[in-house]
């Protein structure tokens, strides 16, 4: 009990040192490793709530999920590739836009959720994402843009999904410089504002499509 | 004295009027555009941004075609200059890009870790030297085009038009946090906080007296002085207050003291800071939001303090119709305006802007 609380007031003050030596120190006495990760994800959790909330800023999160992540290859190893062949969501910065920020920070958070996100990079084609989407069966693609040409490739993407897909394309979320208006040009499924709010998202849409428990805590 | 020099001596009373919070005769508006440029005129993106004369040809022409404004805040472009800011390389048009798609800086992790120490140890312009050339390609000699800005101010200006921005500065977070990476960089501020804040001191130094000297030389009306790493935003108010502020007021300060006028070109959101900006220089900034900010929130809070310049967002000048963005200007004109209000875009008008909103938004000061 003592630990847990140690370990998850260090994430939530992001105390990185203090962290990975608690956890250090739990792994030699001895502690199941998987209830160390557990709690430095609690801890990631409450740092990203506050940050939903405003309380918390992107410093905050991107330097907690690195401690989280730490902690996960110090127990797991590298914990980029889980789930990398069946992801449950495709996520890629659209043709023509080269921004990576805001879509990596957004694949961390997601994976910080429990989420298999399969990360296609920057400047990628509609016909790549559509391929990888049929490919994987994804059943979320997310697409990031911080440009205003960013719009027409995230409508090519959709309209492309359609023709290939038809009803079985998956949904579409868009993040970045977008709004309502670019939603509905796009003809996307949602829009979000920030990476917590894209996870949480993710999350409920994949709890009602019943690819998540919906008795899982998050 | 000239039809053009009348019009430009009237255009230049009513920017410096409302820069200074007074009421001009009308709103000035004084939009900034390139890329748009670019596109509306059906010049190569390729050839606008590698090429000074051709991009500051096309910001007139395209410019004349849209109603009568009283400033610009670009009078010609060079994408590979952008790289000075963030110490990043720039992927261009026709060299990394299809010709016809936007330049983009390419952010990647080229400075290390262990150069705050040489910034530390060596100074800033010293180590800047050593960057440009190592990790930027030799970026020093790929300036040289920029030797046509005084003939593309002189262009506009002889054309009645007033060049309202007359270079770039800014604090060290920005150059540091684009030459890191932001991931990176961020993760510097927990795990090193006191190196960050030593290199930025030091850097600070030069970076304030090339500043002077670049004023002293050109004798700018303003300079564009902003940023989007270090808005509020991304940061807790802890770091903000001790790795942002107090650069760019002492930055602010010595633009001022040279009687220029310090654009806070401030991307992103700021809206919870806004109360600090008080305690920059009075009448002498003028604060250009992108939309991100509450400019509503700014009027209020820095109404009587600092003139307010936007702030149409790209979405309605690419996507919406000539009425919603006329209808939008109007109500930044009389709520932030009458006095101390410039307006303009939120930052760059996008490529894909329609001219005819753009168009509008122009129109709407009338």
């Amino acid at each position: 009990m003592r630990v847990w609380k140690l370990l998850v007031s260090a994430v939530v003050a992001i105390k990185e040192e203090k962290v990975l030596s608690l956890v250090r120190n739990g792994l030699s006495k001895g502690m199941d490793p998987y209830s160390l990760l557990e709690d430095v994800r609690k801890g990631l959790d409450i740092v990203a709530d506050m940050y939903s909330k405003g309380d918390y800023f992107l410093a905050d999160l991107v330097m907690a999920a690195e401690i989280y992540k730490e902690v996960q290859q110090l127990i797991l190893g590298s914990p980029e590739e889980l789930n990398a062949d069946s992801p449950q969501i495709v996520f890629g910065t659209v043709e023509k836009d080269i921004h990576d920020i805001g879509k990596n920070i957004a694949i961390v958070t997601m994976r910080q959720y429990g989420l298999a996100v399969q990360d296609l990079g920057v400047d990628v084609s509609p016909d790549t994402i559509v391929n990888k989407v049929q490919e994987t069966r994804a059943s979320i693609l997310c697409m990031s843009g911080l440009i205003s040409d960013a719009y027409d490739s995230m409508k090519k993407t959709v309209n492309l999904l359609t023709e290939k897909m038809d009803s079985l394309k998956p949904i579409t979320i868009i993040g970045g410089l977008v709004n309502d208006a670019v939603c509905r040009y796009t003809g996307v499924d949602y829009w979000v504002k920030n990476c917590t709010d894209g996870a949480s998202l993710c999350l409920k849409i994949l709890r009602e499509a019943k690819t998540i428990p919906a008795s899982d805590s998050r | 004295m000239t039809a053009a020099n009348e019009l430009y001596e009237e255009r230049l009373k009513r920017i410096k009027t409302a820069a200074a919070l007074e009421k001009p005769d009308r709103v000035p508006v004084v939009p900034l555009a390139n890329a748009f440029c670019a596109r509306h005129m059906g010049v190569k993106m390729s050839e606008f941004c590698t090429n000074p004369k051709i991009s500051n040809e096309t910001i007139i022409k395209s410019f004349s075609r849209l109603g009568e404004f009283d400033g610009l805040q670009s009078a010609a472009f060079y994408a590979t200059g952008l790289s000075t800011l963030w110490l990043s390389k720039v992927k261009l048009p026709g060299y990394d890009l299809p010709e016809n798609e936007l330049w983009q800086v390419d952010e990647r992790e080229l400075m290390t870790i262990e150069d705050y120490d040489a910034i530390i140890d060596k100074g800033y312009n010293e180590f800047l030297s050593d960057y440009y050339r190592e990790r930027l390609d030799n970026l020093e000699a790929k300036l040289q085009p920029l030797s046509y800005m005084p003939q593309a101010q002189k262009n506009i200006e002889d054309l009645g038009i007033v060049l309202f921005c007359g270079g770039m500065a800014t604090i060290p977070y920005e150059s540091f946090c684009g030459g890191r990476s932001m991931p990176a960089f961020l993760k510097d501020l927990f795990r090193i906080p006191d190196k960050v804040q030593e290199a930025m001191d030091v850097a600070m130094v030069d970076i304030l007296e090339n500043t002077r000297q670049m004023l002293r030389a050109a004798k700018p009306i303003a300079i564009w002085t902003g940023g989007w790493r270090s808005a509020s935003e991304f940061l807790s108010p802890r770091l903000w207050n001790r790795f942002v502020f107090p650069y760019f007021k002492q930055l602010v300060q010595a633009v001022v003291d040279e009687g220029v006028i310090a654009i806070l070109h401030f991307d992103s959101d700021w809206t919870r800071d806004l109360e600090y900006l008080r305690e920059l220089p009075k009448g002498k900034c003028v604060l250009a939001l992108d939309g991100a900010t509450d400019i509503f929130k700014a009027k209020e809070i820095l109404g009587d303090h600092m003139c307010i310049m936007g702030d149409v967002p790209s979405s309605p000048l690419s996507l919406g119709t000539p009425d919603e963005v006329h209808d939008y200007c109007r109500r930044l004109i009389n709520e932030i305006g009458p006095a101390g209000f410039i307006l303009s875009s939120g930052c760059d008008i996008p490529p894909n802007a329609k001219p005819e909103n753009v168009k509008a938004m122009i129109d709407s000061v009338k």
